[in-house]
């Protein structure tokens, strides 16, 4: 499965809903948020269809201004992603027609002429990090795999409920037989747990992470 | 529903507590068109106005303006605010401190030429780096609320009802809405949106008798109570390096001293202020400034700009809009009028009407 | 973390709010926080770090910083100004035959269609009475203050309109002492004539 492909078994529309009203009521530090959750996979569906890494955040930041600007046309009845994945792709295809129009652009600047919305995850890097970045990457994944591992039983499983199967809290706290706020608690403590090991890594890394 | 207060600043920097509590007091009983039980006397709706914390509910005009005004006595924040009338827009962001009876603002433009204001009680610095220079001024020398509002006589609340018409977010946060509507045909209409709270303006809206939003002003986005520190900006404000500073002189005088008079009054405006610039700030060769005379019935002004008529300069008369403001030019005697404020246009022709030299 | 009174935030808080499970009062104080507070926006970030790398450990290897942010920010300021005057009431605006024609938000020449009384909320002290202003300014200003009428005719593609720096500058003395009085919200204190003259009003 693509896993930049909106799914419903990510639940992230429902977790959007609030963001999207707050944004469409005029608050920008709302849709912020919801920029700082998607920006990476937003940017890794559009590197599939065009190398040129500024290009990508261009039009990374191109999506998410249309995307703010259409947010008030944006019927709750689709999951935000969603809504964001159509419009991330269709401003990728526009920036692509401009370009092949323009002959003074190079041709590696793009990939293909379709957009390949369901091409596999490709093992090519859409960023052009240093090898020791690449590097730096794959530990950091690894270390959250570890992470994982090294949790108590009860936080790894209410973390893998919500992640990974999606689950809300009042479902994970059926699945588990706990109070929901014991299911926040879990969840909130396996975060922290995680965050404190890869917090030194991320800070190593090219200078800007967060 | 209670009436909002604007969210005024340079309001706030012009009048002492005690002024507005004089005005409430010595105001006859506004009449609120609301469907709510009767108002209670002047004294306890004050009272309950004082207590800003509380989620208030006065029952008159001036309560509620006094309510407004003194929320932003109050409350510091940070936000973007927008001005659009006429299908043109502007907007700046804007920092507010309040401790205690102090009040530091900072604003710099978002659009048009830069512009950096600073206001700190009083004082205003205006920073234009676009010509490296700063203007410095002293606003107790101008117009000022309380003054307007003593000098209405009935007030406001002569003029005006008010009536809640329902409940929104602006920029986020839950805010009362609140239309004040003229009693008669020589005044706009405006709705208001107010924190819930204290009574904040966060949205302001001039409407004509049709209804049409002739201006709006709002925060399209908004932090309050942002612990922001005065200090900071005191010191920006005085960081003149590289810029030329000039400070701005008005000469406070009178009509009457001036040979004006406004033979027929136009219900419900007082007369506010008049000004002329001294002579010293006259470059030499340049025309003569004109005389402005504003006028007042609380809420809307008037100035009526008084100069001598000059052919070449002053060759057609005119009726122009500009949002909710609205200019006639005209002729007068040897004189040039140019009538502006933010009523209708019947308004100003009454007052260019009554608008005589005196013998 | 108990701060103020006003912003009493759980540490969980933001936690819930990645998952979606926060309403109301919570999550309005969970968002303030976010504001206000640096380290919420990082946690935020990280626990949405955490889920990608769940879910597609690939995700890693794409650049994300804060530069993204950061110069989306200043665009959505932009943005959010305008979508305000869009959802304004203002569309609804019949034209009064005197007023100035309404511009879209996107017109090119928007920028230059400020009408001199909300032009640039360029504040106060502008009581820029022709000959007071010093001569030493830029080269458009300076042709304002010399030419002998004041009046200058511009085609527009909303039509022929006049630009007039002595109304401007009458406008914002107005602005500046009246205004709307007892409703001056910053703009009154702000909503003077800027320095610089470029009204276009159509008579």
């Amino acid at each position: 499965m693509n896993p930049d492909q909106p799914s419903t078994s990510v639940s992230s529309g429902d977790s959007d809903a609030l963001l999207v009203e707050r944004t469409v009521a005029g608050d920008q530090k709302a849709f912020e948020l919801l920029v700082i959750k998607y920006e990476r996979r937003i940017q890794r569906l559009i590197g599939r269809m065009v190398r040129d890494v500024d290009l990508v955040e261009d039009i990374a930041q191109e999506t998410f201004i249309r995307a703010y600007r259409a947010l008030a046309q944006f019927r709750g009845d689709a999951q935000f992603y969603t809504w964001l994945y159509r419009i991330a792709v269709n401003t990728a295809k526009k920036f692509l027609m401009d370009l092949k129009r323009n002959p003074t652009v190079s041709e590696n600047s793009f990939k293909t002429a379709d957009d390949d919305e369901t091409s596999p995850v490709e093992n090519e890097l859409t960023s052009p990090e240093t090898p020791e970045a690449v590097l730096a990457s794959k530990e950091i994944a690894e270390m959250v795999n570890s992470a994982m591992d090294a949790l108590p039983e009860e936080l790894r499983q209410a973390i893998t409920l919500r992640e990974i199967e999606g689950l809300t809290y009042e479902e994970i706290a059926d699945a588990m037989n706990c109070p929901i706020g014991t299911v926040r608690s879990r969840i909130f403590r396996a975060r922290e747990a995680i965050s404190l090991k890869i917090k030194p890594m991320l800070e190593n890394q090219s200078g800007k992470r967060w | 529903m209670p009436l909002l207060k604007p969210r005024h600043m340079c309001v706030a920097e012009r009048c002492g507590r005690g002024l507005w509590l004089g005005l409430a007091l010595g105001l006859a009983n506004a009449v609120l068109v609301l469907p709510v039980a009767a108002a209670p006397p002047a004294g306890a709706a004050l009272q309950a106005a004082a207590s800003t914390d509380k989620v208030a509910e006065p029952a008159n005009i001036t309560d509620w303006l006094m309510r407004m005004h003194e929320a932003s006595r109050k409350r510091s924040y940070v936000g973007t605010f927008v001005v659009s009338s006429a299908g043109a827009m502007s907007s700046a962001r804007i920092w507010h401190v309040c401790q205690g009876d102090q009040q530091v603002e900072r604003v710099e433009t978002l659009t048009g030429p830069p512009r950096s204001v600073y206001r700190y009680n009083k004082q205003v610095h205006t920073f234009m780096p676009d010509s490296k220079l700063m203007l410095s001024e002293s606003r107790e020398s101008l117009g000022m609320f309380p003054d307007l509002l003593k000098s209405a006589g009935s007030g406001i609340a002569g003029y005006y009802t008010a009536q809640a018409v329902g409940h929104e977010r602006v920029a986020g946060i839950q805010t009362d809405v609140v239309e004040l509507r003229p009693k008669d045909s020589l005044r706009f209409s405006y709705r208001i949106w107010a924190e819930e709270k204290s009574g904040l303006v966060l949205k302001l809206q001039t409407l004509d008798a049709q209804g049409q939003v002739l201006e709006q002003a709002a925060f399209s986005e908004l932090q309050l109570d942002v612990p922001l520190k005065m200090d900071k900006l005191l010191q920006m404000m005085d960081k003149t390096d590289g810029y030329r500073v000039e400070k701005l002189k008005l000469l406070k005088t009178t009509a009457d001293a001036e040979g004006w008079v406004l033979k027929t009054p136009v219900a419900g405006f007082n007369s506010v202020s008049c000004y002329r610039r001294p002579a010293a700030n006259r470059v030499a060769g340049g025309r003569a400034e004109p005389m402005q005379w504003t006028f007042s019935d609380g809420l809307a002004s008037v100035s009526l700009f008084v100069e001598p008529f000059d052919k070449q300069q002053h060759q057609q008369e005119s009726k122009l809009s500009i949002g909710a403001t609205q200019t006639i030019t005209r002729r007068v005697d040897a004189y040039w009028l140019t009538a502006m404020g933010e009523v209708p246009l019947a308004t100003l022709q009454l007052f260019a009407a009554g608008l005589e030299r005196k013998r | 973390m108990k701060t103020t009174q006003s912003d009493v935030v759980v540490g969980d808080s933001i936690s819930a709010l990645a998952d979606g499970e926060l309403r109301g009062e919570e999550f309005a104080r969970a968002l303030a926080a976010c504001e206000r507070d640096p380290t919420m926006l990082t946690s935020w970030r990280n626990y949405h770090l955490i889920g990608d790398v769940l879910r597609s450990p690939d995700l890693l290897a794409v650049r994300s910083d804060a530069r993204f942010l950061s110069h989306l920010q200043s665009r959505l300021a932009q943005e959010t100004i305008q979508s305000v005057m869009q959802t304004a009431d203002l569309k609804s605006t019949t034209i009064n035959p005197h007023s100035v024609t309404q511009v879209a938000a996107n017109d090119a020449l928007f920028r230059w269609k400020m009408v001199a009384g909300v032009a640039s909320m360029a504040a106060v002290a502008v009581m820029v009475w022709k000959g007071v202003v010093p001569l030493s300014l830029t080269g458009s200003q300076l042709a304002h203050k010399q030419s002998s009428t004041d009046s200058v005719l511009v085609a527009s593609p909303q039509g022929v309109i006049v630009r007039d720096a002595r109304l401007e500058e009458l406008l914002a003395a107005h602005k500046q002492v009246g205004g709307n009085s007892a409703l001056q919200m910053p703009s009154g204190f702000l909503r003077n004539a800027t320095f610089e003259t470029s009204p276009h009003v159509r008579r």
